[in-house]
């Protein structure tokens, strides 16, 4: 679009204010726009603010951060916006497991492949939760308990369709042989309160959408569904730490999912653009104020980059693909 | 009596005279963001947080950023009557109500008498809502919990039964636009079966239609399409500039003393619900209006139809802290930002929160009492500046009027997609106001049609399709029922009113 | 709110104006047509019960669009019968100038937003309407124009870091 003109202006103007810098290195000319693909105040946007708090305090950027809140669509909204900025490394978009799980379910024009893949920053955990109130002590007495109803007879909460929490229910439901109505609301913190509210008998929420409610003693973790138990010993409600919570595989359940928060540049940038910003978050996740903002939210630190962040993505896409076809939830 | 000293504490803190310039400068940047097109609140205080962001970090700066923070929080919900009331164009969806009485007011002239009565409305809804919550906050909270799918749809069920018989147009336009709008709100990703539906292959449209984008296209410039008949005369010119219009407008507000604590109660029960204060405005306009003394001149600028949506929103947009706080849940945009805020500085809402930050919890209770004050004064004082907006000649201001149109839409998702549709709901709102189709079920739709959707959804999946779970339970069945008999209300006292006089076919 | 038909009183009818009977019956059968479409659509998407998804996601709009059908009828039969009370214009002909004076350029002004950006299409529509519809002095369009835009571009560029489209005038000044 610019013309040759347009650009001999820019270079002069370069050449006239910066000279002592040299052109090996790319920086960012203008704001970074951050594109969230989900509610203001949701795990998304957290994580895009506290990027934004951590580069500030700590001058890791010239230019200062734009959070674009696009939560428009389930995701798939901001999903295309990052698309369609092809070629522009002033955008960055965060991407979750709704980057295979919504083309799938839907007949989306998107693929991860669309984007320049960045890094991951961290991995989102699941646990399963039920009621404070409630006698069950272990995951298998709460399952053999909905076994033991009936197919249909107890509510599962999730955020949206067919996506993260959904494909857990589809999992538990395969492995444990119970049959739960799931039921989706707009935002964890929604299906954290009518867990609360006893208006279902058990949800899937990321620790940090229950975290409040834990130490309240309203709602309790029955098992993680991570490979191994989470790396936080520190005390959270009464006597409990995250690190007491059994993995899934441990309480006889053979179910393992992790969710990706990964950074993603639109597609078509420069692999110096692309080193840019890999550099940029290996700072941001070795500061203080991001492994704080973990513990707390409870994510697992993670830091993966380059040839390992697509590999990460080809073999999650496929293993979507293959539960999402068994449960049902692909479109025809 | 633990919590009364920390809450004198904060009343303490706030009143040093830093954070009393800050909170000055609070409300001006709040009135500012609610007012410019396009940032209304969300994405003004959206703009505004990183600023309080460095601040907190000073030592004892957590109390200085929570007045900053929550003054400009107050001062968008201000800034967004004003445009609603001089220009028809609704900046957050409980402004929609106002538009209703405020901008009619405003064309006669009466354009200071409507601003007041809407800043005030506001001051007394909030006021009422934080002292709710000062004494009451464990009770509320407890409430909150007890909202599931079926008593959602209650809710909404209620507000739009509040709404029916209402309309002086053909029952069946009032249908029909009603239908449009829900036909409007399922457009795009449907959040119970997570599919997509209605885009009709369009990719643009898989985001559905955002309410704003609508409501600029089918209140503002369908009003600049609608004033345009006349020619290039404007109707507000003759708006008065002097604050004793304040004075004189309280007077006759004490009159209205009723409408105000409907608003009250309606806005403070509705607000502990999430999306509580935009069913809130619209539930107190209608009550307002069944329950005045000519419920036919509603909509031709009585002060009543301003005072009850702006207080009962205000009301609401208080209360819904509660909520916010202690369940993490925001109850709209803007309060979604300000949770954002709070959690970017650490604190973690739910339902220890009041236990664990007693400290932080009392200072934002004391800072929204004096921001709330301190607001009303800094905004009152505003009132001739904004009347004055409207001597401006019309050849001016309407190009203006419409630039912020454009504006406005296409901030909403950045898109110019959204500003072809906002001229296109420009002119089906030029269209129904000729055509005696009503606008506000429409909006009314539009804004919670999907919301109760998704209640209905819910709670079908949850009682496999069984309609008995909405009569269930005493709060759920209370609410229906409420719903039930106003709709029949008008039918029965409609029908004998045809029998006496006979409204006549147009 | 008032319905302004009914001021209008002038009974002769032109030809090349619609009658308000003639947009009203336009009306409805776009209802009747729009209805119909969204039933057709829904449908296919499914509007029963369904055992993964409970109501279909077509299930709500399926219903909608066949009422609002019905309704679009019903007005359709109410227009036809009260047509020789409808005999009235939609719009007079010295009312429909003014609306287009102010249509066509916004429609104008949105589109040449992609060639020019937001700012210099605002200076140039505003300039444009104060000279051509308030038959103003250039000097005072231009001034009034640009000055605010100038101040928008300012505090949403510089200060609130809001971008608005832009064109080749801001990348020349190097803005």
């Amino acid at each position: 679009m610019r013309t040759t003109l347009t650009l001999r202006f820019a270079a002069l103007a370069a050449l006239l204010t910066a000279p002592a810098v040299a052109q090996t290195k790319w920086e960012p000319q203008k704001p970074i726009e951050i594109i969230v693909n989900a509610g203001a105040g949701g795990a998304t946007d957290q994580l895009a603010r506290t990027i934004q708090a951590v580069c500030l305090k700590h001058n890791l950027t010239k230019q200062p951060f734009i959070i674009n809140i696009k939560p428009g669509a389930g995701g798939a909204e901001g999903m295309l916006e990052a698309k369609k900025a092809s070629g522009d490394p002033h955008k960055l978009f965060i991407g979750n497991s709704g980057i295979y799980a919504i083309p799938l379910a839907n007949k989306v024009p998107f693929n991860w492949r669309d984007l320049t893949p960045v890094a991951i920053v961290a991995l989102d955990e699941f646990c399963l939760w039920v009621h404070g109130d409630t006698p069950y002590k272990t995951a298998k007495e709460f399952l053999d308990a909905v076994k033991a109803a009936g197919p249909n007879k107890m509510k599962m909460g999730g955020t949206a369709a067919l996506r993260e929490d959904q494909i857990i229910t589809a999992l538990i439901d395969d492995k444990a042989g119970t049959k739960f109505t799931y039921i989706p609301y707009k935002s964890g913190a929604e299906a954290s309160v009518q867990l609360v509210g006893k208006h279902i008998d058990a949800n899937v929420n990321n620790p940090s959408e229950s975290i409040s409610q834990w130490k309240a003693g309203q709602c309790r973790p029955l098992c993680i569904f991570s490979k191994e138990r989470s790396e936080y010993k520190q005390k959270v409600a009464g006597d409990q730490s995250w690190n007491d919570v059994p993995t899934a595989k441990e309480a006889g359940y053979d179910i393992e999912y992790v969710m990706l928060r990964g950074m993603f540049l639109p597609g078509d940038v420069t692999a110096d653009q692309t080193a840019y910003y890999v550099d940029l978050f290996k700072q941001v996740v070795s500061k203080p104020e991001w492994k704080e903002y973990l513990e707390k939210s409870a994510l697992k630190s993670a830091f993966i980059a380059g040839k390992e962040f697509t590999d990460f993505l080809v073999k999650d896409e496929a293993r979507h693909k293959e539960i999402m076809t068994k449960a049902g939830f692909v479109a025809q | 009596m633990e919590s009364f000293t920390y809450l004198w504490h904060g009343f303490q803190t706030a009143l040093t005279p830093y954070n009393f310039g800050l909170m000055l400068l609070g409300i001006t940047l709040g009135v500012l963001v609610g007012v410019l097109p396009g940032l209304g609140g969300p994405n003004g205080v959206a703009i505004l947080l990183p600023l309080t962001y460095g601040m907190s970090l000073l030592p004892g700066g957590t109390t200085s950023a929570i007045i900053l923070l929550s003054c400009i929080y107050w001062g968008a919900l201000f800034g967004g009557a004003i445009t609603s009331i001089l220009f028809n164009i609704p900046g957050e969806a409980w402004s929609v109500a106002t538009t209703f009485d405020g901008y009619p007011m405003a064309q006669q002239g009466r354009a200071g008498e409507a601003l007041t009565a809407a800043f005030t409305g506001s001051f007394v809804g909030a006021l009422f809502s934080v002292l709710l919550i000062t004494f009451l906050a464990p009770v509320i909270a407890n409430f909150a919990l007890r909202f599931g799918p079926p008593a959602f749809f209650g809710v909404y069920f209620l507000t739009f039964a509040s709404f029916s018989g209402t309309s002086r147009s053909p029952f069946s336009k009032t249908a029909a636009a009603t239908l449009f709008g829900f036909i409007l709100a399922a457009v795009g990703m449907d959040t119970v079966s997570g599919t997509l539906r209605l885009t009709f292959g369009f990719e643009t449209m898989i985001g559905g239609f955002d309410f704003l984008v609508a409501v600029i296209g089918l209140f503002g410039l369908g009003e600049i399409l609608l004033s345009m008949e006349e020619g290039l005369a404007f109707r507000g010119g003759k708006a008065k500039l002097d604050l004793a219009i304040v004075f004189k407008t309280w007077r006759d507000m004490f009159r209205h003393w009723k409408t105000l604590l409907q608003g009250c109660l309606i806005g403070a029960w509705m607000g502990v619900k999430p999306g509580g204060a935009i069913a809130a405005s619209f539930m107190a306009y209608a009550v307002a209006k069944r329950t005045g003394k000519n419920p036919e001149e509603f909509g031709t600028g009585r002060i009543e139809g301003v005072i009850a949506p702006e207080t009962a929103a205000h009301s609401a947009g208080a209360s819904a802290l509660l909520p916010m706080l202690t369940l993490g849940i925001p109850g709209s945009g803007t309060a979604a930002v300000l949770l954002g805020g709070l959690m970017m500085w650490g604190l973690q809402p739910g339902p220890t929160l009041f236990a664990e930050q007693k400290e932080f919890v009392w200072g934002l209770i004391a800072s929204m009492y004096l921001s709330n004050v301190v607001g009303l004064i800094v905004v009152l004082a505003t009132v001739p500046l904004f009347a004055a907006l409207l001597r401006i000649p019309f050849a001016v201001i309407a190009p203006f009027i419409i630039v912020a149109c454009v504006m406005g839409a296409y901030t909403v998702h950045n898109s110019m997609f959204d500003v072809w549709l906002m001229l296109i709901f420009g002119i089906i709102g030029y269209l129904c106001k000729k055509l005696d189709y009503p606008l506000a079920p429409l909006t009314l739709a539009l804004i919670l049609g999907d919301k109760m959707e998704d209640a209905f959804r819910q709670s079908l999946l949850g009682s496999r399709g069984s309609l008995l779970v909405f009569f269930s339970q005493p709060l759920e069945a209370t609410l229906m029922i409420a719903g039930l008999i106003l709709i029949a209300w008008p039918l029965v006292t409609g029908r004998r009113r045809k029998r006496i006089g006979g409204e006549g076919d147009r | 709110m008032t319905p302004s038909h009914e001021t209008t009183t002038d009974p002769n009818r032109s030809i090349g104006q619609p009658s308000m009977a003639t947009m009203e019956i336009g009306v409805a059968v776009f209802l009747i047509g729009f209805g119909a479409l969204i039933s057709q659509d829904s449908w296919k998407l499914g509007a029963r019960w369904s055992e993964l998804r409970g109501p279909g996601a077509g299930y709500f709009p399926f219903y909608l669009g066949i009422a609002l059908a019905l309704c679009g009828f019903s007005i359709l039969i109410r227009a036809v019968r009260l047509r020789p009370k409808l005999r009235v214009r939609f719009i007079e002909w010295h009312q429909a100038v003014p609306v287009l004076t102010i249509f066509v350029p916004t429609i104008a002004f949105v589109g040449s937003i992609h060639f020019l950006g937001f700012y210099v299409a605002s200076i140039v529509f505003v300039a444009c309407f104060m000279r051509f519809a308030g038959r103003m002095a250039w000097w005072k369009c231009l001034t009034y124009s640009s000055l605010p835009v100038v101040f928008l571009f300012w505090l949403f560029e510089k200060r609130f870091l809001v971008p608005m489209p832009r064109g080749k005038v801001e990348a020349l000044l190097g803005l």
